[in-house]
């Protein structure tokens, strides 16, 4: 039914699960899978105005940044190779709520399929700014997993 | 993967909508589907309220609206070849859903992002945003 899942992730503990069922859904339904994790702009751009003047050269912290993101992805490539999950590993940069909405569009994916929280999640809320809005901009179904 | 998926309804085009996601997926993952309407006493207390409408009246009148929205989820999951079983039930919507869901053991909510009542400047239903902050199981939006 769905023929492209569109999983978004951030490496945290409840993306990393959701992440999981994603694949799971999508080898019950044989859907295709693009995994996508989002570096996130506004971060990087605090995180860079902190480290200043301490001897962090810029292009080592996008670096950084890019391998982490890397390996995230990867994490969740294997698990569809281990599922026989065909996964298609994307990384942007950007607002996340608004990449992950584009992306869905720009790839033709049927579902969204996210955390309800992520790494900025405080638990105090009840649902996390990106899920919130990803739920309110996107024009196909979504799925949140606790 | 899912063993019982609810679908909520209220009998709105929309959430016809959701209900066909709910079946697919249902047929795809060899779920059973649970089809739930909430009579909203929300909406019965405000109707007598305010309105001076009588209770067992609108009360009946809700449920023939369940029964019947209830009865359409019945007949798409039938089509289907889905097991399903439905309840109407009274109470706040969004904590009767919730409820529902943990004590049927439900592995799976699917809902519409708007209902009936949708005012469409919210960009999602209110309902909906609640069974998504209390809900312990995934939830499906679907628009």
């Amino acid at each position: 039914m769905y023929e492209k899942i569109l999983i978004a992730t951030d490496g945290s503990a409840t993306s990393m699960n959701s992440s999981r069922s994603g694949i799971k859904l999508a080898k019950f339904l044989g859907s295709e899978v693009v995994v996508l994790y989002v570096i996130n702009e506004m971060a990087i751009s605090r995180v860079i105005a902190a480290m200043i003047g301490r001897g962090f050269a810029q292009e080592d912290l996008r670096r950084a940044l890019k391998a982490s993101a890397e390996e995230v992805v990867s994490e969740v490539c294997k698990m569809g190779e281990a599922a026989g999950v065909r996964v298609e590993p994307l990384i942007k940069e950007g607002d996340p709520a608004s990449r992950i909405v584009d992306t869905a569009e720009i790839e033709g994916a049927d579902l969204i399929l996210m955390g309800s929280h992520g790494e900025g999640g405080l638990s105090s809320k009840l649902i996390g700014s990106v899920a919130q809005k990803v739920l309110n901009w996107s024009s196909v179904p979504v799925m949140i997993v606790r | 993967m899912y063993d019982r998926i609810l679908v909520a309804t209220d009998g709105s085009a929309k959430s016809k909508v959701a209900v066909q996601h709910g079946v697919d997926l249902a047929k795809a993952t060899g779920a059973k589907l649970l089809g739930v309407y909430i009579v909203n006493e929300v909406v019965v207390a405000s109707a007598v309220r305010q309105l001076g409408a009588d209770k067992k009246e609108i009360e009946a009148k809700l449920q023939a609206s369940g029964e019947k929205a209830v009865a359409d989820i019945k007949k798409m999951a039938d089509e289907a070849g889905v097991a399903v079983e439905t309840m109407v039930r009274s109470g706040a919507p969004a904590n009767a859903i919730v409820d529902l869901a943990r004590t049927e053991g439900v592995d799976l909510i699917v809902m519409g992002s708007h209902g009936e009542s949708g005012v469409t400047k919210l960009l999602i239903g209110s309902v909906v945003q609640k069974v998504l902050y209390w809900a312990s199981c995934p939830v499906l939006v679907v628009r």
